[in-house]
């Protein structure tokens, strides 16, 4: 009868691992443990960005719209008529382009070719019947600038229109115009960032009414340039409700062609 | 996994916007080659002994008697960002219908004729940007009115209209003087 050996064998006791001394342990949980923490520290940093970049994304379209926008209305100020004897650039007989030192902008334009008109009798102050050479071509609703060569201008709202007679709104008007001044549809729009709301907005000098442009804009600079060829506008956009979104600036420099002509 | 899904999500935001901000570029440089064409006109027809006859008819009934010379040998050529032909005949109809519209109950409806159109590469051959450049002219009552279109890839387009007067005791081009410009009207 055999007996099993009470004690291994020197063969078998050459299979048994010897184990890890406490140093192995130590370094192998210190390597553990600066991966785990650079791992879960990029996922953290990474859900931060999946948190916020959205938003920033959405930052930037929106203000691209808002630029687009500001810098078409730019680039049309100083458009004028197309004939008649006050033919040429609006900027000849009032600002086309006005920045005031508040950082607002507004600006001046034509906006339609086919509704031009030269006044066929004088205009009294508080006269709303308009005759004029060609007022087919406007609408009704529409937002129209009478202007003459002394420099007097006054923005009205055209109530009803035929060929030879157009309708203004009651409004006071600062001027009395003679016969052979100028009435067109216009477009008078000043851009302005309201502190408090932190927004750009558009105001229609015409209706009085605003409309918000562009959310988070704590300034706007509006700089000209080259002798009034280009105008810079820069933007800083403030962070939104998102924690790690960084300030952005947008600056963009639109060409005004009808402030050259003049 | 997760890291997996958020770094997804964050790399087809970030295509998004890389393509929101191509669109916005790519527009842009629409907007200067129209201009770029409207200046290119302006200089044709400056050069014309009279503009008379620009609004009139040629031999082809929408090209200007008296047009530019850049102009290609075709009025369906192709787009120059791999698309399909253009038809000029078709865009001068759709600019008459625009310009009609715009135009309203008003008494003028000038009639619109192809003056200068051709390739942007023609003219700048490492522009970069591939447009074609149409300028149609009117005469509406002794002015000069330029419509120049940039067209690019996508039915994207840019306008700028020009209005310009001949001087009051002659009608050669070269005393045409520019009233208005209307970028994008």
């Amino acid at each position: 009868m055999k007996h099993a050996p009470s004690c291994p064998s020197p063969s078998f006791a050459s299979f048994v691992s010897p184990g890890f001394t406490l140093v192995e342990l130590l370094i192998a949980t210190a390597i553990m443990t600066t991966v785990s923490g650079a791992f879960v520290s990029l996922i953290l940093s990474a859900q931060s960005i999946a948190r916020t970049q959205p938003e920033a994304a959405d930052q930037q379209q929106r203000a691209r719209m808002a630029v687009q926008a500001l810098a078409a209305d730019v680039a049309r100020a100083g458009g004028g008529l197309d004939r008649g004897a006050n033919a040429g650039p609006l900027a000849r007989y009032l600002p086309a382009l006005e920045v005031a030192p508040d950082g607002s902008v507004t600006v001046r334009y034509l906006s339609r070719r086919s509704a031009q008109a030269t006044l066929t009798a004088g205009l009294p102050r508080g006269e709303t019947a308009v005759a004029v050479d060609a007022g087919g071509g406007f609408a009704a609703g529409s937002s129209a600038l009478v202007f003459d060569r002394t420099g007097c201008r006054d923005l009205v709202r055209v109530t009803d229109v035929t060929e030879t007679l157009l309708v203004v709104g009651a409004a006071p008007r600062t001027c009395a115009y003679a016969a052979g001044a100028s009435i067109a549809e216009a477009e008078a729009r000043t851009y302005r960032v309201d502190p408090v709301a932190r927004q750009l907005q558009r105001r229609d000098e015409s209706t009085g009414s605003t409309l918000p442009m562009l959310d988070g804009v704590s300034r706007m600079q509006v700089e000209v340039l080259d002798g009034a060829r280009r105008v810079r506008i820069s933007l800083q956009l403030a962070p939104g409700g998102s924690r790690g979104l960084r300030e952005l600036r947008v600056s963009f420099d639109v060409m005004v062609p009808n402030l050259w002509l003049s | 996994m997760v890291s997996i899904g958020l770094g997804m999500s964050l790399a087809l935001l970030g295509t998004m916007e890389t393509s929101l901000a191509g669109h916005d570029r790519a527009a842009r440089a629409l907007r200067y080659a129209s201009r770029a064409a409207a200046s290119l006109a302006v200089s044709e027809l400056r050069r014309l002994p009279s503009v008379r006859d620009v609004g009139r008819a040629g031999p082809i009934a929408q090209i200007s008697a008296t047009p530019g010379t850049f102009v290609e040998a075709t009025l369906a050529p192709r787009g120059p960002w791999g698309g399909g032909a253009l038809d000029l005949r078709a865009l001068t109809s759709r600019i008459q219908a625009e310009a009609d519209a715009a135009a309203g109950v008003a008494a003028s409806h000038p009639v619109w004729r192809l003056f200068v159109y051709g390739s942007l590469a023609d003219l700048v051959p490492d522009a970069g940007v591939p447009a074609y450049l149409v300028v149609w002219v009117a005469d509406d009552g002794g002015i000069v009115l330029v419509r120049a279109a940039a067209f690019g890839p996508g039915e994207s387009r840019a306008l700028t209209e020009l209005s310009l007067a001949a001087a009051e005791d002659s009608d050669a081009g070269a005393g045409l003087k520019v009233l208005v410009v209307r970028p994008d009207p």
